[in-house]
């Protein structure tokens, strides 16, 4: 239960212990910053630990909007009361975000994706995995039709690729399973 | 002195190639400020891959000059349609929308366009003001010194990360300074939570871990938060250029505030982790503070627009101070813009005063040149640029994310900084969604070297003794004030900062 409420401190402990445990077994001049950086930052996770579990379980919700949390820090900075008028006038358009659940959801399909497309540019390399991952995603994710996804994909793959090959002579990665192949060739 | 301004200034207009870059440099500014989910430090990071080959006052210029018009476009969807940008834009809106809706929208982005660009040229003026002040203080510094200044910067940066957050801050920092000792050890040559992995003694890539920490998260988060412009009213902010050009003469009839606020937002700079967002807070409460006729704030007054605009973008050549000087970042942005500028091969220091000055000066020239040249140019595009506010920002995650492996690859050439930017990647993602600070663990890293240099440096010319040098003594009560004060904020549920958090 604790670990659940305070995850990133349970996280950041393990990795400064497992750090400064390796790092024991290093000559000494090599052992000394590690340890100079590692040990205060274990004392300081434990100190985070002892916050988190003092800290109530849940935060209070500050309900109001963000222009009228600026009206009352503002007030606070200037010593009068400040009345935004912009706190009472809907923005010309309103962004609908997806709900947390929906997000959620998203977030994982993105992760997904991203993790796909390191392994597709590692395998396939920059020239194949770029436009492919470009087109499915524009596709599947943005909603774009074929067409507008095809053009898009074109379009950012020129000037991507192409600006960066041709433009700046940048080398980028032709992937193992490529270079394989080419070499086969 | 003299020679290293005309120096600077030469190296500038008189390479047409460098000018040409610049104008390059101040149009993707504008657009990137301008399209919603790209933040200054993001763009930054993206541009890093491009700047690969070329000589370093180009690739400086070139860097500095997007990440200093960035926020002179960022306020137009605050005005015009009353969706701030960014945190640094929040505090136009009060004022400018009120105005728009009054259909004083051209005079609302004459008056912050204007502002932004004046406030961005006095920030340089206050930057090249300082450097003959601080020369004797940055050349007094010793290896000593620069240790603690490092712990210095890193407290500052957890300090002002806000309520309850001190202590995140310092951790993430040091998890930074932690991940700096990866590779080869300089003093025994022993090679340090690397194994066998040749790659990794050199060490982390500063590039791979900035991108990491800030460019896939933030795109995550874009990604995932979606979302669609469901309604966009009919009485969309529309304005004569007749307007615009009134609204640019508002900032020499309230000039003596634009100069105040630009001097404010230059000096609020130039402490490391105060960002855009207090600037521009802190000088809209001056403005309100200051004004015959405080009524009139939040119901569109001019000098709302004016005072926050002048000091968010005046805080840029502020902060290039800590950054350029002390290789202390000012801001998480200006600490994606040192990587870069590692990359470039310029190495942070006193070394920039005693040797590389006439750079300095050429920094400082291009954001004199780029702000004059961003306001000229965005005076013309406002209204077309504005319709970038409409992008839907989840179709350039894709594209994002090209850049950004790109980035990581092309940094040092090597597959193998994929795989660490999908690692490290999971740790910023971690942090963001459980809300601890990343902007220490950037300051960290790039410290993490410089700090470690130094200690041994430090320790070998005084032993234990550095510590009760008199400058070292400053620093540590600094250190020491810095956490107290923190600490005492923290028991109390104050937040140390006014409005808004750093970026």
């Amino acid at each position: 239960m604790i670990l659940l409420r305070t995850p990133m401190t349970f996280v950041m402990i393990a990795i400064f212990a497992t750090m400064l445990y390796i790092a024991l077994g290093y000559p000494e001049g090599a052992r000394f910053m590690p340890l100079v950086v590692g040990v205060p930052a274990l004392l300081l996770c434990a100190l985070q630990l002892v916050l988190d579990l003092r800290a109530p379980h849940k935060e209070h919700r500050d309900e109001r909007s963000e222009m009228e949390k600026a009206e009352e820090r503002v007030s606070q900075m200037t010593g009068r009361r400040m009345e935004f008028e912009a706190a009472n006038i809907a923005p010309a358009f309103t962004v609908e975000e997806n709900q947390e659940s929906e997000a959620a959801s998203r977030e994982r399909a993105i992760w997904a994706y991203i993790i796909a497309f390191v392994a597709g540019i590692l395998l396939l390399g920059y020239y194949i995995a770029a436009p492919l991952f470009l087109l499915f995603y524009l596709r599947s994710e943005a909603h774009c039709t074929w067409r507008k996804a095809a053009t898009y994909t074109a379009i950012g793959s020129a000037f991507i690729l192409g600006g960066l090959t041709f433009g700046l002579k940048l080398k980028l990665h032709t992937g193992f399973v490529t270079g394989m192949l080419l070499s086969m060739m | 002195m003299i020679d290293a301004i005309g120096a600077g200034l030469w190296a500038l207009i008189g390479n047409p190639g460098t000018m040409g870059l610049m104008l390059v440099a101040v149009f993707i500014g504008i657009i990137v400020g301008a399209t919603p989910g790209i933040g200054g430090r993001l763009s930054i990071a993206l541009a890093i891959p491009f700047v690969f080959g070329m000589d370093m006052t180009q690739g400086a210029v070139f860097l500095l000059t997007m990440h200093a018009v960035n926020g002179t476009s960022g306020q137009i969807s605050s005005i015009m349609f009353g969706v701030p940008g960014d945190g640094d834009d929040a505090a136009t809106t009060i004022d400018g929308y009120p105005m728009a809706k009054k259909g004083e929208a051209g005079r609302a982005l004459g008056a912050s366009i204007t502002a932004s660009g004046v406030g961005g040229i006095i920030g340089a003026g206050v930057f090249a003001v300082m450097i003959p002040v601080l020369e004797p203080v940055v050349l007094a510094f010793s290896p000593a010194e620069f240790f603690l200044l490092a712990i210095l910067g890193i407290t500052f940066i957890a300090f002002l990360a806000g309520k309850g957050q001190i202590f995140k801050g310092m951790i993430v920092g040091l998890f930074g300074m932690m991940l700096s000792t990866v590779g080869m050890d300089p003093q025994t040559g022993t090679p340090r939570f690397a194994g066998d992995y040749l790659f990794l003694w050199d060490g982390l890539s500063v590039v791979t871990c900035v991108l990491a920490v800030f460019a896939i998260p933030e795109m995550i988060a874009l990604a995932s938060r979606g979302g669609s412009i469901s309604s966009v009213s009919a009485e969309t902010a529309s304005f004569s250029y007749r307007q615009l050009f009134d609204g640019v003469l508002e900032v020499p009839r309230h000039w003596f505030l634009a100069l105040r606020t630009s001097i404010i937002g230059a000096l609020i700079g130039m402490v490391p982790g105060l960002g855009g967002s207090a600037a521009a807070w802190m000088c809209y409460g001056h403005a309100v503070q200051t004004s015959k006729t405080p009524e009139r704030f939040g119901h569109g007054a001019v000098e709302g627009v004016i005072a926050p605009e002048t000091a968010s973008n005046a805080k840029e050549g502020g902060s290039l101070l800590p950054t350029l000087f002390f290789g202390i970042p000012g801001s998480s942005g200006m600490a994606v813009l040192m990587g870069a500028f590692l990359i470039l091969g310029i190495q942070p220091g006193p070394a920039m005063i005693t040797q590389h000055l006439d750079l300095v000066w050429t920094l400082i020239w291009a954001l004199v040149i780029g702000n004059l040249i961003a306001v000229s140019f965005l005076l013309f595009i406002t209204r077309w640029v504005a319709l970038l506010t409409f992008v839907n920002g989840a179709i350039l995650v894709p594209f994002i994310l090209v850049l950004v492996t790109v980035g990581a690859y092309a940094n040092e050439g090597q597959w193998e900084n994929l795989v660490i930017l999908m690692g490290i990647s999971v740790i910023g993602w971690a942090l963001m969604r459980w809300d601890w600070p990343r902007a220490p663990f950037v300051i960290g890293l790039v410290l993490g070297k410089i700090a470690e240099e130094s200690l041994h440096k430090a320790l070998g010319l005084w032993g234990l003794g550095f510590f009760t040098r008199p400058l070292s003594l400053v620093l540590i009560g600094m250190i020491l004030v810095t956490i107290a004060y923190a600490i005492y904020t923290n028991a109390r549920g104050k937040n140390v900062m006014p409005v808004g958090a750093p970026s």
